[in-house]
């Protein structure tokens, strides 16, 4: 952890503020294994039928399965649908 | 507003974009606030999306740059809708017509249904509610419901309540009418008590006046019962209001016939029905051949249903022909049946004129065969009632 996600960590403590907000990581909740819903991400790296690979903050989340759909792209929210087989994430930079 | 109904009246239009860089125009359209939705990859370099009318020019531009090639496959909701009516002008216009004129025939009374009248006749009834300006062609906004009902009441004094509804095009009329009272005289009247008709006085009872028949004697109406005008040693002459209760044996007939030849044959439950078209009176048959019937012995019975509705006579009618086999019986049968019809009809026609107050004590029916042929019944009821009558002396 660097200085900056210290004293993040910090106000968060103090604050009671949700973690993601106040850290600016991805929140990423999964219903079953039909539909991952990301809020807070950077880009689209990557996108076919098997495999959804998305830039966020604390680097590559990738989900891989079948039939995998957009279902809404927006600035700061993924919703994807279909067989989600696996999540990874690819921590890289933090 | 749930957000599926929002985006239907914006409208939203599906695209299929080829090309390359697909997920860098994600991107760009993700970063210029561009909402995209059901993305889904078909292949490599093709992929389906939908978006917003309202984005439509940016992911346009967009793709454009992208050197992306966009088709549209398919344009959703209201607005696109209206776009699109909007290029065929006539039909808009058209439909804005329809519109309108459905308004302006259905803001108008076409039809007009009076119920419930029984003593008073309807074409009366009809004129009258004509002249208080509910009739056909009427604008409905113009008639003023209470003030109907209440000149509709003071108009006819039979009518004790009467109600106006307009559903749609149609007038309804309810009213009911109410029974007389009878005549009350004042108690400082003098009156005598009479019979109110011809009966065999079994019991009288005097509670004011002078007794003038006995019980057991034979009555004729208008017989004073009871005198009003009654005379002593002590006060002389004084007129009352006489007062008391004729309870006496009358008797009401009821007379009726039934012809034998209706119930020589009896219906044996099968039937046959064949439809045909009138068209200006003319019967047009809607089946094949001559339409022979297999029954041997058969009754025909025809109803027309008209298409029309709310009493329009149109010119179209559609004729159901009914064929119902009927089976031959014995005479004496018939003839048993058609005195029991005979009966009941002399029964219904009796009771309904015996006061409700009447108590029937005995009936007594006569059958016999006319010479045309029909059954003759004739019955006697005797009934219990109170014939008492307040007549005022002049």
């Amino acid at each position: 952890m660097d200085k900056g996600d210290f004293f993040k960590s910090i106000i968060e403590e103090i604050t009671d503020f949700p973690k993601d907000v106040v850290m600016n990581l991805p929140h990423i909740v999964l219903i079953g294994n039909l539909e991952i819903d990301l809020e807070n991400f950077n880009s689209l790296l990557e996108y076919t039928s098997e495999k959804v690979r998305v830039g966020t903050s604390m680097g590559i989340v990738m989900f891989t399965g079948s039939n995998l759909e957009i279902k809404m792209i927006s600035q700061n929210e993924i919703v994807v649908m279909g067989r989600i087989d696996s999540i990874e994430l690819g921590l890289s930079g933090r | 507003m749930p957000q599926g109904i929002l985006r239907y009246i914006a409208g939203h239009a599906s695209l299929k974009l080829t090309g390359l860089s697909i997920e860098k125009f994600i991107n760009k359209a993700q970063s210029g606030d561009i909402i995209l939705l059901n993305i889904k990859r078909n292949k490599y370099r093709e992929v389906t999306l939908e978006v917003n009318r309202c984005d439509m020019e940016k992911v346009g531009e967009l793709a454009g740059q992208m050197g992306l090639e966009v088709e549209v496959l398919k344009e959703n909701g209201l607005l696109y809708y209206l776009q699109r009516l909007l290029k065929h002008r006539a039909f808009a216009m058209g439909m804005l017509i329809c519109a309108l004129l459905i308004y302006l025939l259905s803001s108008f009374i076409w039809t007009v249904e009076i119920t419930g009248n029984e003593t008073v006749p309807s074409k009366k009834l009809a004129e009258m509610i004509e002249e208080l300006g509910v009739k056909p062609g009427a604008l409905k906004s113009s008639v003023d419901h209470d003030k109907f009902v209440l000149e509709l009441l003071s108009k006819e004094k039979n009518f004790t309540w009467a109600e106006l509804e307009i559903k749609g095009v149609k007038a309804k009329i309810r009213v009911v009418e109410g029974k007389k009272s009878p005549k009350v005289i004042d108690y400082s009247t003098p009156c005598n008590v009479v019979a109110g008709k011809d009966g065999f006085l079994v019991k009288l009872f005097v509670l004011n006046g002078d007794k003038k028949t006995e019980e057991g004697n034979a009555v004729k109406k208008g017989q004073i019962l009871v005198s009003g005008m009654v005379s002593s040693d002590v006060s002389g002459t004084r007129y009352v209001h006489a007062q008391g209760q004729a309870w006496s044996h009358t008797y009401y007939t009821g007379e009726a016939d039934a012809d034998i030849n209706d119930f020589l044959y009896r219906e044996t439950g099968n039937h046959a029905e064949k439809y045909q078209l009138v068209v200006n009176g003319k019967a047009i048959p809607l089946y094949r051949g001559e339409g022979g019937i297999l029954f041997k012995n058969y009754r025909v019975s025809m109803e027309d249903m008209s298409p029309g509705r709310y009493g329009m006579k149109l010119p179209i009618k559609l004729r159901r022909v009914r064929y119902v086999e009927l089976n031959e019986i014995d005479f004496d049968s018939a003839l048993i049946m058609a005195r029991q019809k005979s009966e009941e009809s002399a029964y219904a026609a009796a009771g309904k004129i015996v006061p409700a107050a009447g108590k029937i004590l005995q009936k007594t029916a006569d059958s016999k065969v006319t010479s045309d042929g029909k059954m003759h019944t004739k019955v006697v009821l005797e009934v219990l009632e109170d014939i008492a009558e307040e007549k005022a002396i002049k």
